[in-house]
């Protein structure tokens, strides 16, 4: 049987496959304005990568902008439940996901199921989210995909204390100006996101083991300044961190089917 | 003599060293920090011959104190005050250290009400916020850590930086875990989670003295019925029992301390101000450890002479040439920036007034009655009910409001700077209130801009300095 | 002839005055760099007016860059630079509400001219110059005939978010749902104003009100804010963006009121 799940973000979607055990296939796309496009389309390339249509599909369910209205899911979850699922599977000693996406961040305490206690959200302020990171990849004329390794090879975080995105960047700017080097900078950049993030973490209080979901996770600038507040290690997932959502959406289908099965089982009795 | 019991406690053992600090730097004749650090082998051998503490643990304290505030302390304008303080303090250090030594109770008492009445139940108490306080202005890392490690558990932002260092520092060991925790049940959501919490970790009881938002005949006979209650209880808990000639003993100290404390408030209403405001800072300690001996009136007495002495004199200690700006303070002083007055002083004349926290209304309050227990236990009452903070930060608007224009107006104020707590929600509640008030009815301008009182990381000694640069360049 | 300057977080504004009479002007951005701007800005003032260094008496610089300036000047604080200006322009003002790059201050002046309370909103980017132009970048528009296309807005909108980042994505996906430049601007023109309006909530309006700093360029934000402020609003003379710097000159002469 071959559970999918959807995941569509405000900068990527993606799909998962899922047989039940393992993961047999993802892919992940750029979004189009229009959420159902995008879910269509990332389905559509992990079917095709696998050589697969939507008939092999058992059960689909779909999490993430326009959840509700995806023709081919038979049925939708919050993608802050979906995370926290996607996580516990992937590392069963999880009990902090840490979501940071482009738009938004997230912090869900979750239980030894994968079912979340206790959550908190950002998606007021960019500062602490991708877009952040974003403007200030732009400045330096680099793709924000760079920003983590720069950050790296900073050795004295320059200090930002601007709360506002748009004002950090142009803090940033002056810097650039005064001679500060990028490196510096991005590493100063990666503790003010992670600053934010740890404001979020102390409203639903840290319980180790703590992970990284969502795309700014594969910066390793910031997953190195978040551990430096927290002071506590950060597992590493063994997949793709932008992928979590969309695995626990397929691990929803699996757990739904199943349960569908049991109901139907004990009617027929 | 040394105060072993302490050094089991750092945040005490600190406040022990910061008492000799005090006292020992500032009565040398050191008058700039690089005399002061030229003969600092010399100061470091008095306080451990004396005081008996660690040469190495006194040289760690002494590179972590603001250098921006041993420079004001060593000024000739504050210098001998801040002897006289560490001194009176001391004795406070010590009494504690031997109350503790003794194994008597640990008590933790909100500091709205001031301690005669434990001193006669032969009880020496600790004051959380006064410490963190303390410990914020003096000391570069302040209480940081304390805050963040509560700040780790869940403990939100918006809790006040005076309970904040404390929430966590008896579970770090830095302070004795408490028998007994007193508070006033003022509408101050900060501390009253603090003592609440630290109640349910250590299992301790805590005593609650309802505050009224009053303070009329009715809310002072409510008020005094709470402490009569909570003496009753201290004496089953603890054993300990109030002593009414102990009682007279420390109200009668009290009274004469605060007859200088009233005299020094009239005389700022002089022209120039002869009273620089750095010392406010150690004029509220002196209050928490009101009555306490002979030394604090001693303080006080001292504090009194020198600004006296000035007014008689017509001198000024503000720079020559610089006009004065008479500054009312119309929230209060900021911990972690203990030197920010004597930084006013130098760049801008600007001279401190009152300010909510410190200021303690005389006329009012008077002095106790010491016939016998009842008006003593009335008249401690009475002056807690009109202390800083109680009478204005956890009450009506219209009180503090009223308070600071007549302050505005007797003493001549020329602006207003409201530079209040983030925590403080009963203060932003009324700071707009307040100032267009000062605008309407005085004339005076208000700076208002927001810190974290304990920590300086919030809004930076660097922010804070470049807000009000800019303040003072634009209404001169 | 004195040069007053104002470096400004997004331009750097210079004017020539003489007995206190306004000459000319220029303006260039700051780029982050306020020697380098300063360096434009005079270049700007000599190509266009044929001034140069000999003919300059003073020069006086205020604003947030002035205090990195290397060459030789002298310094004028910002509030009361616009305190000076506006009296300077309209003497029976009262109350000046600047909109720049990134803060807008409200100041109150009482009867003799003096700045006696000012607030300003400079911890969110959602009012200023800054998020505009960020605006204008995404709907592809320039600020000089922005005013004129706000005006043609046929429909009211009403952004979801405050934060000025969102904002931008947000202006994307009207943009895509097929919402016409006109209605967007026109919100989001009514969000810039919507900052002023609660700055003036907590400094007093006293009497007359003087509009400035770049925003106030914007006919159409000027008359937002009429609107939204429910007084008559003066847009500073000559320019709106030029204030501090003709204060900077003014404080020369100690005057200007």
């Amino acid at each position: 049987m071959i559970f999918a799940g959807v995941d569509v973000g405000s900068m990527s979607a993606e799909a998962v496959l899922f047989d039940g055990e393992k993961i047999l296939a993802h892919s992940t796309i750029v979004v189009k304005p229009n959420p159902l496009q995008s879910a269509t389309i990332v389905m559509d390339t992990v079917l095709a990568e696998s050589g697969l249509t939507y008939d092999d599909v058992t059960y689909c369910v779909s999490t993430g902008y326009g959840r509700e209205r995806i023709p081919f899911a038979q049925h939708d979850v919050s993608e802050i439940s979906c995370h926290g699922k996607g996580a516990v599977w992937a590392i069963p000693s999880i009990k902090t996901v840490i979501d940071i996406g482009g738009q938004d961040s997230k912090v869900i305490r979750v239980d030894a199921n994968g079912d979340m206690d206790d959550f908190v959200m950002n998606d007021k302020c960019a500062a602490g989210t991708g877009r952040f990171l974003e403007g200030i990849a732009k400045t330096f004329h680099l793709h924000v995909s760079d920003l983590g390794v720069l950050a790296l090879n900073g050795t004295d975080p320059a200090p930002i204390n601007s709360i506002c995105t748009v004002f950090a960047n142009f803090d940033v700017m002056c810097m650039l100006a005064e001679g500060q080097t990028k490196e510096n900078i991005a590493y100063g950049v990666s503790n003010v996101l992670a600053r934010r993030i740890f404001g979020l973490v102390s409203k639903v209080g840290l319980v180790e083991d703590v992970c990284i979901t969502g795309g700014v996770a594969k910066n390793q600038g910031v997953v190195r300044s978040l551990e430096d507040i927290m002071e506590v290690p950060i597992q590493k997932l063994p997949v793709d961190s932008q992928i979590v959502g969309a695995l626990g959406a397929a691990l929803f289908a699996c757990q739904r089917y199943e349960n569908l099965q049991e109901k139907n089982k004990a009617e027929a009795n | 003599m040394a105060n072993r019991e302490l050094e089991k406690y750092e945040f005490l053992q600190r406040l022990d060293v910061t008492c000799d600090l005090f006292a020992g730097m500032c009565s040398h004749g050191w008058f700039t920090p690089k005399e002061l650090f030229a003969n600092i082998d010399t100061l470091f051998d008095d306080i451990v011959k004396e005081h008996g503490h660690d040469r190495e643990y006194l040289k760690s304290v002494v590179d972590n104190v603001h250098p921006e505030l041993a420079e004001a302390l060593l000024k000739p304008k504050h210098d001998m005050d801040v002897v006289r303080f560490g001194k009176a303090l001391k004795g406070y250090t010590t009494a504690l250290n031997d109350h503790l030594a003794a194994g008597k109770p640990v008590v933790y008492s909100f500091p709205t009400l001031t301690s005669e009445i434990w001193y006669a139940m032969d009880i020496v108490p600790l004051h959380f916020e006064l410490l963190s306080g303390l410990l914020s202005g003096v000391y570069i890392t302040g209480v940081e850590a304390e805050a963040d490690a509560a700040a780790k558990e869940g403990f939100g932002d918006h809790i006040c930086g005076f309970t904040k260092g404390p929430i966590k520092s008896i579970e770090m060991g830095l302070l004795p875990k408490p028998d007994i925790l007193c508070k006033n049940g003022s509408p101050c959501d900060a501390s009253n989670l603090n003592y609440v919490y630290a109640a349910d970790l250590h299992n301790c009881p805590l005593l609650v003295l309802d505050s009224p938002y009053y303070s009329d005949d009715r809310a002072l006979e409510y008020y005094t019925e709470n402490i009569k209650e909570m003496i009753v209880r201290v004496e089953k808990i603890t054993g300990h029992k109030m002593d009414e000639d102990r009682l007279r003993h420390h109200v009668d100290i009290s009274n004469r301390q605060l007859k200088y404390y009233y005299a020094i408030q009239d005389l700022r209403k002089e022209k120039p101000c002869p009273d620089p405001g750095t010392l406010r800072f150690l004029d509220f300690g002196s209050l928490a450890i009101c009555g306490h001996s002979e030394k604090v009136v001693d303080y006080c007495k001292g504090r009194y002479d020198r600004v006296k002495a000035r007014v008689d004199k017509g001198e000024t200690f503000l720079p020559a040439g610089k006009k004065e700006i008479r500054t009312l303070w119309s929230w209060g002083w900021i911990a972690n920036m203990f030197y920010l007055p004597d930084w006013l002083e130098e760049q801008f004349g600007s001279t401190y007034m009152e300010c909510q926290l410190s200021y303690m209304p005389g006329d009012v309050v008077g002095y106790v009655d010491t016939t016998n227990i009842e008006t003593m236990i009335n008249g401690l009452a009475w002056r807690s009910l009109n202390f800083c903070m109680h009478k204005t930060a956890m009450s009506y608007s219209d009180i503090w409001v009223n308070d600071f224009v007549s302050i505005a107006q007797a003493y001549k104020a020329d602006v207003a700077l409201f530079g209040g707590n983030r925590a403080c929600k009963h203060a932003w509640s009324l700071s707009k209130i307040l100032s267009d008030v000062l605008l309407e009815k005085c004339d005076i301008p208000s700076f208002i801009w927001e810190h974290d009182v304990c920590d300086k990381r919030y809004t930076s000694h660097k922010a804070t300095k470049a807000m009000l640069t800019e303040f003072f360049n634009s209404i001169a | 002839m004195i040069l007053g300057c104002d470096v400004g977080t997004g331009y750097t504004k210079a004017v020539v005055m003489e007995d206190d009479k306004y000459l000319f002007g220029a303006h260039v951005p700051t780029n982050a760099d306020p020697n380098g701007a300063m360096q434009r800005v005079l270049c700007a003032i000599e190509e266009a007016h044929g001034v140069n260094a000999g003919d300059i008496k003073k020069i006086v610089i205020t604003g947030w860059g002035a205090g990195s300036v290397v060459m030789p000047h002298e310094e004028a604080p910002i509030m009361k630079s616009l305190a000076r200006a506006s009296l300077w322009d309209l003497s029976t003002c009262r109350n000046v509400l600047c909109m720049g790059a990134q803060q807008t201050a409200m100041l109150a002046l009482n009867g003799k001219g003096m700045v006696v309370s000012y607030r300003l909103n400079d911890k969110c980017a959602s009012g200023a110059g800054a998020f505009l132009e960020i605006i204008f970048q995404a709907l592809e528009c320039e600020n000089e005939n922005s005013a004129e296309i706000a005006r043609a807005a046929d429909k009211k909108i009403t952004m979801s978010t405050q934060c000025a980042v969102f904002a931008e994505s947000e202006v994307v996906s009207l943009v895509n749902d097929g919402e016409s430049v006109s209605n967007i601007l026109d919100a989001i023109f009514r969000s810039l104003v919507s900052g002023a309006r609660t700055l003036s909530k907590r400094v007093k309006i006293l009497g007359d009100v003087v509009i400035c700093g770049g925003l106030a360029n914007n006919d159409r934000i000027v008359e937002l804010a009429e609107e939204t402020l429910e007084v008559k609003l003066h847009v500073f003379r000559p320019r709106a963006d030029y204030i501090a710097a003709v204060g900077a000159a003014l404080s020369v002469n100690g005057g200007g009121k």
